[in-house]
C-alpha cells in the first residue's frame, strides 16, 4: 500500500504493534473493541498544527508515531515549549476532560500518525469504561507532574543546571547509548532555549562550555554525553 | 456537636458542599467514601505533606486554606497556588504512586478528610463517576500548573505579574464606584513566592502602585482604585 510520508498507517488498534506498556491505548481487549469505532486514524506532515492555545477543545489526539511539540506563546512573542510529546501520549486530554480551552499549541515535528477521537465520544467512553477512565487519570497525573517539574526548573536560575537536567531527561531511556554512541536530539538551540526558558545565546554559550570541558557535545542532531557524572552533579541528581 | 474551630465534621450532612469533587458525587459514592475517609482538623501552619515524600493518601480540603509550594535546590520557594475548600490534594501522586511533587501547608485552621491510597484507588475503580471527577480534578490542576509556568517563563515584567495576580485575587471582590475591595490575607513574602520574585521587589512594586493611586493594601484588605491601569499593566 502506498502510504503518505513513507509511513505505514496502522488502522486497527486491536492488532497494532506500536502500542506498548504505558500507552494510553494499552487497554483490555473488550475496552479496545469499544474504542475502535470511535477513532479516526490520521496522518500529518511535519509542521502541521493540531490545535492552538485558546481554542475550544474538539477532541483528543493519541500520538501513535512521530513527535509533537507542545508550546505556549506570550503577547511579546516569546515561546515556551512545555514538552515534546512521544508516541503513546494523548494530546489535548487535559482540555477534553476539563472542558477548558487548550492551554498549549500542538505542532508536529515529524510526519505523525494520530488517532483522533471527538470530545463527546471520548467522555462517553470514559464514563462507560472504568479502566479507560483510570488510564486517563494516570495519564493526566503524569502530565501534571511533568508540569510541576518544569515549573520547579524555572525557579532555579543557573543555565548549566537546567541544560544538564534536560540532557539527563533525554538520556533517561537509554543512558548507555547516550554515553557510548549518542542519542538523537532533533532540536535547534532556539528550541532548547524555549524548553528551559532561556535565550538562544545562553544555550549556545553553555553548550560551548560543555564541549570545552568535555562534558557533552551536540554534533548535528546527535547528543553524546562524555562525562555522565559531571552532568549528574550539575543537575543535582 | 462541638467541633474544634467551629467546623462541621460530617460529609453527608455537610452544609459546605461547594461544587467540587466529592461534594458533587452521587449519594452512593458518597456513602462509600464516608466509610474510608478520616476527618481531621489541623491548626494554621501545619505541614500536611512534603514534596519528595511517598504518597500515603489524598487529603480533601473541606474547609480552610492551604498553600501548595515547591522548593528549588537552592532553597527558593515558589507557591503554585492557594487551595480552598472543596479541593483534593495529592491526587496526582496517589494515582501514579510517585512521590508528592508539592508541599502542602495550611494557612488557616482547616478541616481535612484523609483517605488511604489503596482504599482510594479501589474506590475509584469501583465508582465510575468518582473516577471521572478525579480525572477532571487532575486536569484542572494541570491547567493551573501550565498557567503558573506561563506566568513565570513568559511574562518578564514584575509589575505585570503583580498586576495579574492582584486582578485574579479581586475577582470575587465587591466594587463600588469603580473601587474594588477584596480580602487578601497574604504577606509580601507569600505574594513574592506566588509570582516568582523576591519579597523586596514586591514591597517596592506595591509601594509604587500605591504612590500612583492604582492599588492599596490595608491590613488584609486589597483596595483597587484604578482597575483599568492594572489591566493595562497586564497587557503590556
Amino acid at each position: 500500500m502506498h502510504s503518505p510520508y513513507g509511513m505505514e498507517l496502522v488502522e486497527d488498534c486491536l492488532s497494532c504493534k506500536l502500542c506498548s506498556e504505558g500507552f494510553f491505548c494499552h487497554l483490555p481487549k473488550s475496552v479496545m473493541q469499544a474504542f475502535q469505532p470511535l477513532k479516526f486514524t490520521l496522518a500529518y506532515p511535519a509542521g502541521a498544527t493540531l490545535f492552538v492555545e485558546g481554542q475550544t477543545c474538539r477532541g483528543i489526539y493519541i500520538l501513535c508515531k512521530g513527535r509533537v511539540k507542545l508550546s505556549a506563546t506570550s503577547k511579546e512573542g516569546h515561546t515556551l515549549i512545555f514538552k515534546i510529546a512521544q508516541p503513546g501520549e494523548v494530546l489535548g486530554l487535559n482540555a477534553a476532560v476539563s472542558g477548558i480551552s487548550h492551554e498549549t499549541t500542538a505542532e508536529t515535528g515529524q510526519p505523525c500518525q494520530l488517532n483522533f477521537v471527538k470530545r463527546d465520544d471520548f467522555l462517553k467512553f470514559l464514563t462507560e469504561h472504568g479502566d479507560a477512565c483510570m488510564h486517563a487519570a494516570i495519564h493526566l497525573s503524569r502530565e501534571c507532574q511533568q508540569a510541576y517539574q518544569h515549573l520547579r526548573s524555572f525557579v532555579t536560575t543557573s543555565a548549566p543546571e537546567r541544560i544538564a537536567r534536560l540532557m539527563l531527561d533525554w538520556s533517561q531511556d537509554d543512558s548507555r547509548m547516550a554515553t557510548a554512541h549518542g542519542i538523537k536530539v532533533a532540536l535547534t538551540h532556539d528550541e532548547i532555549g524555549q524548553i528551559i526558558g532561556m535565550s538562544r545565546e545562553t544555550v549556545t554559550r553553555t553548550l560551548a562550555n560543555f564541549r570545552e570541558q568535555r562534558i557533552a557535545k551536540i554534533h548535528g542532531s546527535t547528543l553524546l554525553i562524555q562525562n555522565m557524572s559531571a552532568i549528574q552533579k550539575l543537575a543535582g541528581a | 456537636m462541638n467541633s474544634p474551630y467551629g467546623l462541621p465534621a460530617e460529609c453527608l450532612t455537610c452544609h459546605l458542599r461547594p461544587g467540587n469533587f466529592c461534594c458533587s458525587l452521587s449519594r452512593e459514592s458518597l456513602e462509600a467514601l464516608k466509610q474510608i475517609k478520616h476527618a481531621t482538623v489541623f491548626p494554621e501552619g501545619a505541614v500536611i505533606f512534603v514534596e519528595g515524600q511517598l504518597p500515603r493518601g489524598i487529603f480533601m480540603l473541606c474547609q480552610g486554606q492551604a498553600k501548595l509550594s515547591t522548593t528549588s535546590r537552592d532553597g527558593k520557594a515558589f507557591i503554585l497556588r492557594i487551595a480552598t475548600g472543596g479541593e483534593i490534594l495529592g491526587l496526582d501522586a496517589v494515582v501514579t504512586g510517585k512521590p508528592y511533587e508539592l508541599t502542602m501547608e495550611t494557612m488557616q485552621p482547616s478541616r481535612l478528610a484523609f483517605v488511604n491510597r489503596e482504599e482510594f484507588l479501589r474506590f475509584l475503580k469501583e465508582h465510575g463517576d468518582a473516577c471521572l471527577q478525579a480525572a477532571q480534578h487532575i486536569s484542572r490542576d494541570c491547567h493551573d500548573a501550565y498557567e503558573a509556568a506561563r506566568l513565570i517563563a513568559l511574562s518578564h515584567s514584575i509589575p505585570g505579574r503583580v498586576a495579574k495576580f492582584l486582578l485574579a485575587s479581586a475577582t470575587d471582590g465587591q466594587g463600588t464606584n469603580g473601587v474594588v475591595c477584596a480580602r487578601l490575607a497574604l504577606t509580601h513574602t507569600d505574594i513574592a513566592q506566588l509570582v516568582g520574585t523576591t519579597r523586596e521587589t514586591i514591597t517596592r512594586t506595591l509601594a509604587e502602585f500605591r504612590k500612583k493611586g492604582i492599588v492599596e493594601i490595608r491590613a488584609s484588605t486589597l483596595i483597587i482604585h484604578n482597575k483599568p491601569a492594572l489591566e493595562r499593566l497586564v497587557a503590556a
